[in-house]
């Protein structure tokens, strides 16, 4: 029944991995940084055509919102494909994954599926100014601008800006998350452990 | 089993702190203490092996029993509470540990003190650093302790039959941030826990979000929390803003919500009017009067969720009060106990063993010595061996 063992193998691990680093990570790492990194100017992504007429200033920028629209529709093609909708949907989120005969006119080649288009961009991250990119936003919400080459490139957008309503895997980490719901009692009361 | 006294090892600071223990002395004091030792036979540590199996099976058909009947509110738990005792009891949310408290000196069967059920720290003492100090000091010696073995092989239990992309696999652990005890005993239940094959995180229990559109908790990253564990009273959950979140959310707790009924001493009451004169029980009620002629040493008064020996108070066979400790519980009841001899430690101290119960099975002990008869956040640790 007793009692000795193997410890020093894990104490070796404990002391090293978690007990020791832990001492100086106390700094929790508040991520959720899509949004929000320093010193990155925020990229204008417009969720829908609507949304980049409401904002156009003249006839040129109408048309280049139109145009822009229709480049990042060409550039569908180009979005990564996956054979079923679940396994695009693992990716993606329910609901956000379309067959891609849907958005690419081109022919042959169905029976696959792309994420929707989330939204479009100029630019895109990809250094060409003036092209405009289809922009999607995978379950966990980084937003990516893909299109660009062979069909496999894409680009995390890191700094969004979204024109017209963010989409729904975004909006959790902006709006619906609160926080501070535990751990009152052990504030007011001055106890040094939790423990006993 | 004997108390002697030991020369600490000259370095024992730095031994100590090599192997992680970096919460070994408060305000000055030592909380870690190696200038004595407690050496057993082996006779005695089965007997407290099996008390301690003993103590737990008649705990878990307390926990039955007082929910078959309708007793919780004696407990003082009611409404959402109540709710979460039941639930995870049906679901039978299974449990990592606790530490059932003894007052043994070795003469007559050793008596339950308490049950340390929901929150109990003080483990890597006795896993990692009384095992270290054996090692160096009296390595023929044996100690029981298999905490460590214990532990991973409950963290594999829990991990059985969980798919490989399932959240269940990720354990968060969460206690009061920053503190550096609670944080000790949090590292060495995620380092085994790791062992185990779990992906881990740790969270400040402030830090804890509650996503309102997925009605999930979440974590800093916005990833669900799955699987908690918490070193933070149940009793304080479920006063505090998020605990009506609490049966929606889906999370599973270690320890569940059940642990409340073992964690409160109302326990003591329902132990003993199941088990009446059981060898390994001191007479207790919530009515002085029904214990006074069982309490030949006197008579202690405990606070229902008290903690720490906080708002305890011991009195004699004649009614005098012998000692007192105050503190902030108390406004949910009390309960009373016969006062039991505890073990001696030096003029005027005395000594409280916590056997370990990992899963349902007792696997290990600690020894907590007080400088008078009750023993509260100022006591020291202090280590074992039996041959």
């Amino acid at each position: 029944m007793i009692r000795t063992g193997r410890m020093a193998v894990l104490v070796a691990a404990v002391s090293a991995a978690a007990l020791l680093s832990g001492c100086d990570d106390k700094q929790p790492q508040r991520r959720s940084q899509i949004g929000t990194p320093q010193g990155q100017q925020e990229q204008v992504v417009y969720r829908t055509l609507d949304a980049c007429l409401a904002q156009a200033k003249d006839m040129d920028g109408v048309q280049a919102c139109r145009d822009g629209y229709a480049q990042a529709m060409a550039k569908m093609a180009e979005a990564p494909k996956y054979e079923t909708q679940s396994t695009c949907e693992d990716v993606y989120g329910p609901g956000n994954c379309v067959p891609r005969e849907s958005v690419v006119h081109e022919g042959g080649g169905g029976g696959w599926f792309v994420p929707y288009m989330m939204g479009y961009m100029i630019g895109g991250g990809f250094g060409h100014s003036t092209a405009y990119y289809p922009v999607y936003v995978d379950r966990g919400g980084t937003t990516y601008a893909g299109g660009y080459g062979n069909g496999t490139a894409s680009t995390v957008v890191s700094n969004p800006g979204w024109h017209g309503g963010a989409p729904a895997a975004i909006r959790p980490s902006s709006s619906s998350v609160v926080r501070g719901g535990f751990g009152s009692t052990a504030m007011t009361s001055a106890v040094h452990t939790t423990g006993g | 089993m004997q108390r002697q006294l030991i020369t600490a090892r000259p370095d024992w600071q730095a031994s100590v702190e090599a192997i992680g223990f970096d919460f070994h002395t408060f305000d000055a004091a030592p909380y870690w203490s190696e200038e004595s030792f407690w050496a057993f036979t082996t006779a005695e540590i089965d007997g407290l092996e099996k008390v301690g199996n003993e103590l737990h099976g008649m705990c878990m058909q307390a926990v039955q029993q007082v929910i078959d009947d309708r007793r919780l509110a004696l407990f003082g738990i009611s409404g959402l509470a109540e709710d979460l005792v039941k639930h995870s009891w049906e679901r039978k949310d299974p449990h990592l540990y606790g530490r059932v408290d003894l007052a043994y000196d070795g003469s007559g069967p050793p008596k339950l003190l308490e049950y340390n059920a929901d929150t109990p720290t003080s483990l890597f003492e006795a896993a990692i650093v009384q095992w270290y100090w054996k090692q160096a000091c009296f390595p023929q010696a044996d100690q029981f302790n298999s905490l460590e073995e214990g532990l991973i092989e409950r963290f594999r239990r829990l991990m059985q039959g969980i798919p490989s992309q399932d959240p269940r696999r990720h354990l968060h652990l969460s206690c009061v941030m920053p503190n550096v005890e609670d944080e000790g005993n949090l590292k060495y239940i995620e380092a085994c826990a790791i062992d185990a094959g779990f992906t881990t995180t740790r969270i400040d229990i402030a830090d804890i979000g509650w996503d309102r559109g997925r009605e999930k908790f979440v974590d800093l990253d916005e990833q669900v929390i799955a699987r908690l564990f918490k070193l933070y009273p149940w009793e304080w959950m479920v006063k505090e803003s998020f605990g009506f979140n609490i049966p929606i959310a889906g999370t599973q707790f270690l320890e569940p919500a059940w642990k409340m009924v073992l964690s409160n001493k109302a326990i003591l009451a329902q132990l003993w009017e199941m088990f009446p004169q059981h060898d390994y029980l001191l007479p207790a009620s919530f009515e002085r009067e029904k214990i006074m002629a069982q309490s030949p040493l006197g008579v202690v008064r405990k606070a229902l969720l008290g903690r720490e020996g906080a708002n305890i108070t011991l009195y004699d066979a004649s009614g005098s009060v012998l000692e007192s400790q105050d503190g902030a519980y108390g406004a949910e009841g009390y309960i009373w106990q016969a006062r039991a001899p505890l073990a001696r430690a030096g003029a005027r101290g005395s000594a409280v063993l916590g056997v370990w119960l990992i899963g349902d099975e007792a696997r290990g002990m600690g020894i907590r010595e007080a400088e008078g008869l009750i023993t509260t956040d100022m006591c020291h640790f202090v280590p074992h061996v039996f041959s």
